[in-house]
């Protein structure tokens, strides 16, 4: 018989608020721009990770969330080839798409920059947690108009049932024009989750419920 | 469970636009890259293989109104209308559904002042132009995942019909050349200062192309050829390593290879013949896709490696290279790989130098990307 399959802990970050289960756990004011925003959740996430400011909007929004995500966790640890992520947004990296365009616009000012143009790919984002948590499983980057609970339950499922995963990571990071909102899910095995009552089943429609707020 | 069989396919190239005419193109060893000065895709001349713009706008007149579609939309359709041409399946229904693989799209639209909207610029929305000329009933998938797009749009495809999700899966991959793209990769020092030479000891970098593959899955038996194509493994995997480079020693790219051939071998006992390598002629690259073979302990098999005659077609390459693959299958051939001469990588490998005539039943495709991304999957033919 297959494990069952839960939800075990999702974050949420948007203006300026990170939520865990929808309960606050940090927030700056809503009108302070999102390099200051996300500057106050490092610190306040005690990183030391040097490489977090070399990164785009879209990675450090991503890195950010999983953090928040990983602290709320009673077994936080997810590194190896067991642990698989499947990110999706409606933006892809278009954020540094038009940062890096800007780079070539002009003839007589013409500067591409490889450490701008890397980030011009959306799976970077999935790299840089890889980097971070020693992440090696099967990953996706999806572009979709809107969160597709049954597909993704679908991906998901097969993820966790056929392709031997035991824990994923499924969000949803999107970043333009300084306005942004992720929301990360922790997916695990029934043998993987501590007795814990906050444990959701991992179904389309309990998918639904906690995207719905995107 | 279901088995996903390849029902039909088409790649749009500089070589041609139908599946035929590339392959007779790759088999006679014919490089698309050529020398490309224009001032309006990069400050300098450079190596790549290009599509006439001029023979995809003749050819789209006769589907619709080329004003009204980008370049990238007009491939994807062209391709489409190709590979559905000589079957029937019922593309309309909701038995069927379209994965679009592309690492940029219309990505061209944040420099052109043309009359098609920005807005197309978003992957999903160009992905609905292509749903909503074709009538398609489902909403279409897209994966964005660099260089291995092309790979996991067949994985995908692969899984959703093994799972019985849809009886037919159109993959297509496609990107085209931009200034984006080929400044991008010249200020990351990755192109080569002539074409493009996979694996190499005077390799020196990457070839860029642009070209568009689709390949139609189906599950349904009626109407295959005999002995079809059919999918048994396909995995995908991170280095964990870094964002722009390959890991040293191709961690990422030996998960994906034991995992998609552990689960080729549960229904298959067939000896890879050749393996398509992604062989991009980047230093690092090479020499990590090498480190990956021999610790799967394939150094015995014939490397092919399609760069140095399409260049590197970023979300296209995995789509198009694994048409070739199969199809070499079909075909009784092992292709050459245009630009090799002497083995430049750390490991013992085998490249394919000419196309050969040899009977394979199975084959292995790779790719890894940007974001230490590496995916697999392997081709057999049903016997």
């Amino acid at each position: 018989m297959n494990d069952t399959i839960f939800i075990s802990k999702f974050c949420k970050i948007s203006q300026n608020c990170v939520t865990v289960n929808v309960v606050p756990s940090f927030e700056v004011d809503k009108s302070i721009a999102f390099p200051y925003f996300i500057k106050e959740a490092y610190k306040y996430l005690g990183m030391s990770y040097s490489k977090f400011f070399k990164m785009d909007n879209l990675s450090k929004l991503g890195i950010a969330t999983v953090e928040f995500l990983l602290n709320a966790e009673n077994k936080p640890d997810i590194s190896g080839e067991k642990t698989g992520i499947v990110l999706v947004n409606s933006e892809s990296s278009l954020d540094t798409d038009k940062a890096y365009q800007k780079t070539i616009s002009n003839k007589t000012d013409y500067f591409p920059s490889p450490a701008v143009f890397v980030y011009t790919l959306p799976n970077i984002v999935i790299g840089e947690i890889c980097i971070k948590h020693k992440i090696t499983g099967e990953s996706i980057f999806f572009v979709s108009k809107s969160f597709n609970s049954t597909f993704l339950h679908f991906y998901v499922t097969d993820l966790m049932e056929r392709q031997g995963l035991n824990s994923i990571l499924l969000g949803w990071v999107d970043y333009l024009d300084n306005e942004f909102i992720s929301l990360f899910c922790l997916i695990k095995k029934s043998t993987e989750v501590e007795t814990d009552k906050q444990v959701i089943n991992f179904t389309v429609s309990n998918l639904d419920k906690v995207f719905k707020n995107l | 469970m279901k088995t996903a069989f390849v029902l039909s396919d088409n790649i749009i190239s500089s070589l041609g636009f139908t599946t035929t005419e590339n392959l007779l193109a790759i088999e006679s060893m014919k490089t698309g890259l050529k020398l490309v000065s224009d001032p309006e895709l990069f400050v300098s001349p450079f190596y790549a293989s290009l599509i006439s713009s001029e023979l995809i706008h003749k050819r789209f007149e006769d589907i619709a109104d080329p004003n009204k579609f980008t370049k990238f939309e007009q491939l994807c359709i062209l391709s489409i209308k190709e590979a559905l041409k000589n079957i029937n399946i019922p593309y309309e229904s909701e038995d069927t559904i379209l994965i679009l693989s592309t690492t940029k799209g219309n990505i061209d639209l944040l420099d052109k002042k043309t009359s098609i909207s920005e807005d197309r610029v978003y992957l999903w929305k160009t992905a609905e132009i292509i749903k909503t000329h074709f009538n398609l009933k489902n909403t279409p998938l897209v994966i964005s995942n660099a260089c291995i797009s092309g790979v996991l749009g067949l994985v995908v495809g692969f899984r959703l019909i093994e799972q019985e999700k849809y009886k037919n899966v159109i993959v297509v991959g496609a990107d085209i050349l931009s200034e984006f793209v080929v400044s991008g990769f010249h200020s990351f020092k990755s192109l080569s200062t002539t074409p493009c030479k996979p694996f190499d000891k005077d390799r020196d970098g990457l070839s860029l192309g642009e070209a568009v593959g689709t390949v139609i899955l189906t599950a349904e038996t009626n109407q295959l050829a005999n002995e079809p194509i059919k999918i048994i493994g396909g995995s995908s995997s991170n280095d964990a390593n870094h964002i722009s480079g390959p890991s040293r020693t191709g961690e990422g790219l030996y998960i994906a290879i034991k995992n998609a051939m552990t689960q080729a071998q549960k229904t298959s006992s067939e000896k890879i013949g050749f393996i398509s390598t992604h062989g991009t002629a980047t230093l690092y690259n090479d020499e990590m896709e090498a480190i990956a073979f021999y610790r799967m302990k394939m150094s015995d098999i014939p490397l092919v490696g399609l760069k140095g005659i399409f260049g590197h077609t970023l979300g296209a390459a995995g789509v198009i290279e694994s048409i070739a693959a199969y199809q070499s299958i079909k075909r009784g051939v092992i292709h050459g790989t245009v630009g090799f001469e002497n083995p430049g990588v750390s490991v013992p490998v085998i490249v394919n130098k000419k196309t050969v005539s040899t009977k394979t039943n199975a084959c292995l495709k790779v790719a890894s990307g940007f974001g230490g991304c590496n995916a697999a999957i392997v081709f057999q033919r049903n016997e």
